[in-house]
């Protein structure tokens, strides 16, 4: 029996314009799936489906190879409970912050203090234990977002679907709820959905990546297979600067229409190659013969990045110091051949 | 309307000094209430007896039973209505407003002929119930039909509001809040503030409407106000007894605008994905009953005044026999919706400045004019036309027209200003930015996006106006009365074939109106929703 949460072969279209077409995804108990994808691409719907919000035209989602509880209807038990947090906060906004938190968990089978040990502990675990008794129209668009995951949190789900969860935030306030947010998933261990366009957000979060591209899965795997291996250029593209170059390998060195473009192949590459590359996967050697010719150098957080042409083609490579534009080199294969 | 800190404008002051001007009338009447030094107050003439209080007791109980009555239909309809879809019960919500577009003494002409003692459905009943027949002739048949003419907003206002609560199904049905919690907590609620706000919303409207009361021969306050003034001669007495009354009314509608505006902080931007529909027959119910209490609001009414009126011939009749007063009515409204859309364009576009500019203004302040008695606005410029230079304006359509505009222009800040507000401010900005010159962004930038809504405001105060009647009575000019007065004069002296007849008249010249009020409506939406970020 399979104990993962599995959309299988969903799709889903606004009249007869589809916007989901034979999607799948899977959620292992206790991994974070990233869902991601540029805007428009159906992740929120793809996880609308999966909440069982709306109902998918073809496919369907199932737990342990079963019809999932919440899209049944039947009673649900502690095991198969779904939390969510949607892409804006979407509180009521008549609820305190305990409210909010104490009516989702009325009718759970919790006595009164059970409940209320709870929500205290949670409350404090988002660091909003000071703000219990305040409404979300007074609160900071970090603390509505903290309060949205703890709602969907507190009722200690099997499962948890996140859409857009940092979004709206900025950077420190970002960078602090996302620590927040792996200390809690680490602790309580549910299997969680998580929609994002960040791919920052998902590589820091995630064991497992849904590539998703016009409303199709472009690529499933970890999160080390879609970043090392990706599917093609577009999913590469998704995933930070990459370059696509082709030619033909002999020799350690990739040929195109006779030039030799990329060094530093390994000897056993041999024949037609088409090779997606990395700013990491690549050195800039200067050499006034060579073949590549800086662009421009853009300043990184972690230093610089050359854009560099060559064969016709555009290359991002990591480079130690500043270089100006127009000086001529080589380009070398520093990383793993892809 | 930009966002930046900056100081006065011509027009600034200019606003201002419309505020200023708007608010003369009501000045003028608080001033004229208080006696001259050595002679009795007129407040101890009222207030020093019962005379006064029972007035007001009498009205007040009169708008709270009627305000009751207005919310229970109101609630039945936004919840009804909501089963079948929010569309529809926004669009059962707007036609439940239309009452509000017709005059009072139509309304009240329609229930007479349908349950006054001679009425069609009194009639019809009395064969079964004998003497114990109700008549609408008692305070609690006033109270229904004054709730019957204003409910349509309680019902626009709690629409509002459940439509604001529905948003947030997805987490209700992701968290599976049990029933009795979610009705407790999710829908009654954050229902209370929208819903006193409805009912003091609805009792201020009843408290200023003393036609239909008074013709279904109920007396209020509004009633003793007309009689001092008119058959008494005695400006002051009334003034003094209006006054108080203008008081509760403000503190009402401040009480009403404050539960409003806290009902829906906006922390948070709605869903926009549609609920699941409910299953066909609760939806077929839903939609079955809010059409029924639609029916019974709109359509028995109309029905009525159509057997009264008995053929095509009688409107065409009553029509040529009143061919004076419709002119006069369409020059003085066209003029008054003018004025209002004019000025309260001017008056919105600054207020939003200063609300912007983080300075205060008087502007708010015009929207008094709309919660105090229209009879009190109607003293205070009476007074005011008996001063040099003022005095040219007395007995003239000028005056009246005055009179709406300080009556009406409320209406067209209010809207514009919350039609504005939520309008972003680059395209303005950009045109300061871009040095663009005032003509050209006038013509160029604001007018192509707010011609709508400024024509909207407009027919909306013009058919306001059409409609009115306490301040048409003490301001139209000798020998020139409105469509509305003819009406209300005609009701207990004229044959009711006539009288119904020349209600549905109006009800035919305010029809075509509405439908072009609703497709102003209609663009200027389409084309701010076309441009919002």
């Amino acid at each position: 029996m399979n104990p993962c949460l599995v959309g299988h072969d969903l799709g889903f279209a606004y009249g007869e314009r589809f916007v989901l077409r034979q999607a799948r995804a899977v959620v292992a108990p206790g991994r974070v799936t990233a869902l991601l994808g540029p805007s428009g691409s159906g992740k929120t719907t793809l996880l609308w489906l999966m909440a069982g919000l709306q109902t998918p035209r073809t496919g369907r989602v199932v737990v342990c190879d079963a019809p999932a509880a919440w899209q049944t209807g039947r009673p649900v038990g502690p095991g198969d409970r779904i939390g969510m947090v949607f892409q804006t906060p979407a509180l009521w906004d008549h609820l305190t912050a305990e409210e909010h938190l104490e009516i989702v968990l009325s009718g759970k089978g919790l006595d009164r203090a059970a409940r209320q040990r709870r929500i205290d502990a949670l409350l404090e675990r988002m660091h909003l234990g000071a703000l219990r008794k305040r409404l979300p129209g007074r609160m900071s668009g970090g603390e509505r977002q903290r309060l949205s995951i703890a709602r969907a949190l507190v009722t200690e789900p099997g499962w948890l679907l996140m859409d857009e969860p940092l979004a709206h935030l900025d950077g420190p306030a970002r960078s602090d709820l996302l620590d927040v947010l792996r200390d809690v998933l680490a602790d309580t261990r549910p299997g969680v959905l998580l929609a994002t366009h960040d791919t920052d957000e998902a590589l820091r979060l995630a064991n497992d990546v849904v590539v998703l591209l016009d409303g199709a899965v472009a690529q499933a795997g970890t999160a080390d297979e879609v970043m090392l291996r990706p599917a093609d250029l577009a999913v590469a593209r998704l995933l930070g600067p990459a370059a696509e170059i082709a030619g033909s390998a002999g020799g350690g060195v990739l040929r195109c229409d006779g030039t030799a473009v990329l060094e530093g192949l390994p000897a056993a590459a041999t024949g037609p190659r088409r090779l997606i590359l990395r700013p990491a996967d690549l050195a800039f050697r200067p050499d006034a013969s060579g073949p590549a010719r800086v662009l421009r150098c853009e300043r990184t957080p972690s230093g610089y990045q050359l854009v560099v042409e060559v064969a016709g083609a555009r290359a991002w490579v990591q480079h130690g110091g500043p270089c100006a534009a127009g000086t001529v080199g080589r380009l070398v294969l520093v990383g793993s051949m892809p | 309307m930009s966002m930046s800190r900056q100081g006065w404008r011509w027009y600034d002051v200019a606003a201002e000094a419309v505020a200023a001007g708007a608010l003369l009338p009501l000045a003028a009447a608080i001033a004229c209430s208080f006696a001259p030094p050595g002679a009795p107050s007129a407040y101890a003439d009222w207030w020093g007896t019962a005379r006064g209080w029972e007035a007001m007791g009498r009205s007040m109980g009169l708008a709270a039973l009627a305000a009751t009555l207005a919310v229970a239909l109101a609630w039945m309809l936004a919840a009804a209505a909501g089963r079948a879809s929010t569309r529809y019960a926004f669009a059962l919500a707007g036609l439940a407003c239309l009452p509000l577009l017709v005059p009072s003494s139509l309304l009240a002409t329609a229930w007479i002929a349908a349950l006054g003692r001679e009425g069609a459905v009194t009639q019809a009943l009395r064969p079964i119930f004998g003497d114990a027949t109700f008549s609408l002739f008692s305070p609690t048949g006033a109270a229904a039909a004054l709730a019957l003419r204003y409910f349509g907003l309680a019902a626009l206002v709690l629409v509002y509001a459940r439509r604001r609560e529905e948003a947030h199904w997805p987490a209700e049905q992701v968290f599976r809040i049990p029933p009795l919690t979610r009705a407790v907590h999710l829908r009654l609620r954050p229902a209370i503030k929208p819903t006193v706000a409805a009912w003091l919303l609805v009792a201020l409207f009843c408290l200023n409407d003393h036609i239909i009361p008074g013709m279904l021969l109920v007396s209020t306050y509004g009633t003793q106000v007309l009689i001092q003034y008119s058959a008494l001669f005695d400006a002051r007495g009334a003034a003094a007894l209006a006054v108080p009354m203008a008081a509760v009314a403000a503190l009402a509608a401040a009480l009403a605008l404050r539960l409003g505006a806290t009902a829906w902080p906006s922390a948070d931007r709605l869903l926009t994905t549609r609920r699941p529909p409910a299953p066909l027959l609760g939806r077929a119910l839903g939609a079955g009953l809010a059409a029924a209490i639609l029916a019974l609001a709109l359509a028995v009414p109309v029905t009525v005044l159509a057997y009264r009126a008995g053929s095509w011939s009688a409107l065409g009749q009553a029509f040529a026999g009143a061919r004076d007063q419709a002119w006069e009515t369409l020059q003085v409204a066209s003029a008054a919706g003018i004025l209002c859309a004019a000025a309260g364009g001017l008056l919105a576009a600054c207020w939003l400045r200063a609300r912007r500019q983080g300075r205060w203004t008087a502007v708010p302040l015009v929207l008094l004019n709309l919660a105090v008695p229209p009879s009190l606005l109607a003293i205070g410029l009476l007074q005011l036309m008996q001063l040099s230079p003022w005095d040219a304006l007395r007995n003239t359509s000028a005056g009246l027209v005055l009179g709406y505009g300080a009556r009406f222009l409320p209406v067209a800040t209010v809207v514009l200003f919350a039609l504005w507000r939520e309008e972003p401010p680059e395209p303005l900005a950009a045109a300061r930015v871009h040095g663009l010159s005032g003509y050209r962004t006038v013509r160029h930038v604001l007018w192509p996006r707010h011609w709508p809504a400024l024509g909207a405001v407009g027919l909306l105060a013009a058919l306001l106006a059409a409609t009115e009647l306490e301040v048409s009575i003490l301001l139209a000019p000798a020998g020139a009365t409105t469509l509305g007065v003819r009406l209300y004069t005609l009701i207990h002296t004229a044959p009711e074939s006539l009288t119904s007849s020349l209600a549905l008249d109006m009800l035919l010249g305010v029809g075509p109106a509405v439908l072009v009020l609703a497709l102003l409506v209609s663009l200027g939406r389409r084309r701010l929703a076309a441009e919002a970020p």
